[in-house]
């Protein structure tokens, strides 16, 4: 698994769920706890809880296609200074440059399609690994 | 000791509590959706707004005044009812988003698709005026 050469020191929680949206909201549970345990903002809340939410989401729909035999690993790590969290899926991957921007007049009338673009605008950095099958975020923690 | 009461519409719940209700008088449907419109529940917020677009009302509110958070696939839900309304000569509204959601509806530019109203009087008003 990737883990950036600046990110190499910062110790890794992980958790490994089924393909079961039923699992995100437990997800987004246990981080979220940690995150409000170190003060983060009622705006920082709602980006990550909205970040998590997408990501994971993608992963177990466009990703695994909901596949009971495959699995979502979550790592994860929380201080006062920074959120980071690596999500990767079991399916084939995907460029994200090919996703349409779902702001386009043309596609604004589409019901899916902006998981993305919420992602980027919310964190500080999103990135892609391995052909689409790790999604790669950091949030700072900024007063 | 007694726990806390969770708030469901705090953002830093994970809580997938989403409440829907429905009031329809005369011409205008009113469905305020509390909670959390997360995709677990994206089911069923979708088909409460399908639901009450069948009924074709001149005004369809969605009041977000107690909606704490919503994801893309409640935002999809929404934009999936609005297209219903349009095939049925409905207006469909967004009555008092808190910050946080009128935040996102910026971000995605869904505030250039939909009319957001403070109440729902005034989106009667605007209606009755005869407003595009």
């Amino acid at each position: 698994m990737n883990q950036p050469a600046k990110d190499q020191h910062l110790p890794l929680q992980t958790l490994v769920i089924p393909s079961d949206l039923a699992m995100v909201s437990k997800v987004e549970g246990q981080i979220l706890q940690q995150i409000e345990q170190h003060h983060y903002s009622d705006e920082a809340i709602f980006a990550i809880k909205l970040t998590l939410e997408e990501a994971l989401t993608n992963a177990i729909k466009h990703g695994n296609k909901c596949c009971g035999d495959k699995q979502v690993i979550v790592r994860f790590h929380v201080d006062e200074e920074q959120f980071v969290v690596y999500i990767r899926d079991e399916g084939p991957g995907f460029n994200p440059d090919a996703v349409p921007d779902p702001t386009s007049p043309d596609r604004l009338s589409l019901p899916s399609g902006r998981g993305i673009l919420l992602m980027r605008a919310y964190m500080d950095e999103v990135a892609y690994l391995d052909d689409g099958r790790e999604l790669y975020i950091r949030k700072w923690n900024r007063p | 000791m007694t726990a806390p009461t969770p708030n469901p519409a705090s953002p830093g719940s994970s809580s997938g509590v989403l409440t829907l209700t429905r009031e329809q008088q005369g011409d205008v449907v009113v469905v305020r959706v509390r909670g959390m419109a997360v995709a677990e529940m994206a089911g069923q917020l979708s088909r409460a707004l399908q639901e009450a677009a069948q009924l074709q009302p001149k005004v369809m509110a969605v009041d977000l005044s107690e909606l704490g958070f919503i994801s893309s696939t409640g935002l999809g839900s929404i934009v999936a009812a609005h297209v219903s309304c349009q095939k049925y000569g409905t207006r469909l509204f967004l009555i008092n988003p808190r910050p946080m959601i009128a935040e996102v509806l910026r971000v995605t530019r869904l505030n250039n698709l939909f009319k957001v109203c403070a109440t729902v009087a005034e989106a009667e008003q605007l209606v009755a005026g005869g407003a595009k």
